[in-house]
Order: C-alpha cells, then sequence, then structure tokens
C-alpha cells in the first residue's frame, strides 16, 4: 500500500487531501506541522511527503533541512505542496531534496497523478 | 593523397541531451511514452535520490518500451540508446561518443549537474545533430549547459512556464538567452522527431524467420 505523509497546518486542507488518498487507496499519516513531520520521520515513515511550505513554527523548507540534517530522507520522496507558482529564496540549495512541486491549488487527478509517480518509484 | 574514407572515420551519432529536476520524473515518463527510438543517442540527467534509480530507469524502460540504461562509465553513445545518469557521481561525455562518470563536488547544489554533463560536450562533426532540451525544476542548473550547447551550434528546447511544476531552471536559461523553443512535452517530443528523425523499428527475432 502507499504510504503518504500529508505535512500542512491547515486542517480543511489535510482533511480533503487525506480523504481523496485514502479514497485512492493510500495509507495516510497526517502531521500539522514540521514538528510531527519530524517525529513520525523518526519513527521510520517511509514513503511519499506531501509537504506544505508556509507553516508556523518550522517552514516547510526549514523542516526538510531539519530532516536532511538528521539523514531522514533517505527512504522518502518530498513534493511540496505550496500556494506560491515559484520557490522562494529559501528554497535554495534544495534541488536535491524535493522531489516534485506541486502549485495550490490542485485537483485530485493532479495530486493522485503525483502521488502515484512518486510512490511508483519507491520500494514496494 | 590517399583520401579519407568516411567509414574508416568513427563518427559520432546525434546527441540529445535532457537534464530535468523537481518535477521531471512525471514530464520525462509522459515524453518518453510517445517518443520513437530516435536516430540519436539520449543522454538523461535527472536530480534523483540515489536509491531510486534503478526503478527510475525502469520505469522509463516501460513506458519507452525500449531499453534505458542506467549509463556506466564508458557506455558508448549511439543511435537509438537512451540512458539515464546515475546519482552521486557526475556524467560528462567523451568527443561526444562515450559516457565517462566522475565522482566530484556538488555543482549548483546536486550531483550529477546537468551543466557539467552539457559542457562536456564538443562541437558536432561529419553534420551529426546536437540538441539540448532543459526542463522543470528548481534552481539553476542547466541553464549554463544549454548556453554552452547554444554556442556549439546546438538547437535548445526549455519546457515552456505553464506545463512546468516548477519554472525555475528553463527561466534562467531563457534569461541567457539561449534556448530556441519554450514548448509543452508533447511539442518537445514532436520537435526532438523531426530534428533528430527515426530509427526503424528492428525486426523482431521471431519475425526474421519468416521475412528471411
Amino acid at each position: 500500500m502507499k504510504k503518504v505523509l500529508v505535512v500542512d497546518d491547515e486542517e480543511p486542507v489535510l482533511k480533503a487531501v487525506a480523504l481523496a488518498l485514502r479514497h485512492h487507496g493510500c495509507d495516510v499519516v497526517l502531521a500539522p506541522n514540521g514538528n510531527r513531520c519530524l517525529e513520525e520521520m523518526r519513527k521510520g515513515f517511509a514513503g511519499v511527503v506531501l509537504m506544505d511550505i508556509m507553516m508556523p513554527g518550522l517552514s516547510g523548507w526549514q523542516t526538510i533541512r531539519a530532516l536532511a540534517r538528521e539523514n531522514l530522507l533517505q527512504n522518502v520522496l518530498v513534493c511540496m505542496l505550496t500556494a506560491r507558482a515559484t520557490p522562494g529564496p529559501e528554497s535554495e540549495g534544495m534541488e536535491e531534496f524535493v522531489f516534485d512541486y506541486l502549485p495550490k491549488p490542485f485537483d485530485f487527478p493532479t495530486l493522485i497523478h503525483c502521488v502515484d509517480n512518486a510512490a511508483g518509484f519507491l520500494p514496494s | 593523397m590517399k583520401p579519407v574514407v568516411q567509414a574508416d572515420v568513427p563518427s559520432a551519432p546525434n546527441l540529445i541531451i535532457i537534464g530535468g529536476s523537481t518535477g521531471g520524473t512525471r514530464v520525462l515518463s509522459a515524453m518518453l511514452g510517445m517518443l520513437p527510438r530516435l536516430r540519436a543517442a539520449v543522454l538523461i540527467v535527472q536530480h534523483l535520490p540515489k536509491f531510486i534509480n534503478n526503478s527510475f530507469a525502469a520505469s522509463l524502460c516501460r513506458e519507452a518500451r525500449t531499453e534505458v540504461r542506467l549509463a556506466q562509465d564508458g557506455d558508448r553513445l549511439e543511435d537509438g540508446s537512451i540512458y539515464v545518469a546515475p546519482s552521486d557521481v557526475h556524467c560528462t561525455v567523451v568527443r561526444n561518443r562515450l559516457i565517462a562518470l566522475h565522482p566530484g563536488p556538488k555543482v549548483n547544489y546536486v550531483c550529477p549537474a546537468i551543466d557539467v554533463t552539457m559542457q562536456s560536450v564538443c562541437a558536432p562533426r561529419y553534420g551529426a545533430r546536437l540538441i539540448g532540451v532543459l526542463l522543470t525544476g528548481m534552481g539553476r542548473d542547466g541553464a549554463a549547459g544549454m548556453a554552452h550547447l547554444k554556442k556549439l551550434g546546438a538547437l535548445t528546447i526549455a519546457q515552456d512556464e505553464a506545463s512546468c511544476a516548477v519554472y525555475g531552471m528553463p527561466a534562467e536559461a531563457v534569461q541567457l538567452g539561449c534556448i530556441d523553443y519554450q514548448l509543452p512535452p508533447e511539442r518537445i517530443v514532436q520537435l526532438l522527431i523531426r530534428e533528430a528523425g527515426v530509427l526503424a523499428r528492428p525486426i523482431p527475432a521471431e519475425n526474421q524467420a519468416v521475412n528471411n
């Protein structure tokens, strides 16, 4: 089963994305902020990570930097979910860690395609 | 003086180098699904974590319905061949004919860097075509490489903004003034077919006896 960790501070987004992905047959874990994402990853999450960028506390980019420092990106592919059409300066140097990028608002077929594409490369 | 016989000179094939990063795997899957066997060698440099190198090449193989190989040091670039640069080493081409892999520091924060590959290309000889394609991606990797290819007379194509997940790398190349066309993936494929030409499919082994 495809495993997806959704990191977003907006509850309606979390719920809608979780609903769509579970309907698609994914095993979904939710994290409302960057610190919860770090906790899930330290517990050994492996799969696709959908990461919001603009979050209070740790931003999406800061979360990815923290994950990279702890060497926790070895078994995941990170797709950014963001209201920004293009990444800002904070994204400099993140090229090697970000697998895909999905600007909000996105439609569910695009979300599913993005998740299926990434999950297709992961060990089953 | 003895005339030079063309057949005595090992010629480099038409060469297409495709660079991609964030969002590039989706585009490459779609493009290879539309692409016939080209009269060109195709070298793909897509920023990828190492642990999915093999599954990415295998996935492109399925889409392309032809062999897509993870490049190895010394591999020969030939018409119809498609190679993917492996992670954690830079991938260069030697006299546009051979692949060479080199460990080295990251360039533009990545390894392999598209710039390193494209900047290793030399001017094509004997009329061989040279084409550079730069797909969606964050940052600026590939822009300087595309400018280098343009100076060598290559056809340069960037993915257009509307179809990019991130219009970063293509935008940097456009700003350098080295891009001939900005196109969505399906039109990039059409242009590659037009410029490189298509190889006849080999006769499947099981049909050869019938045809002979």
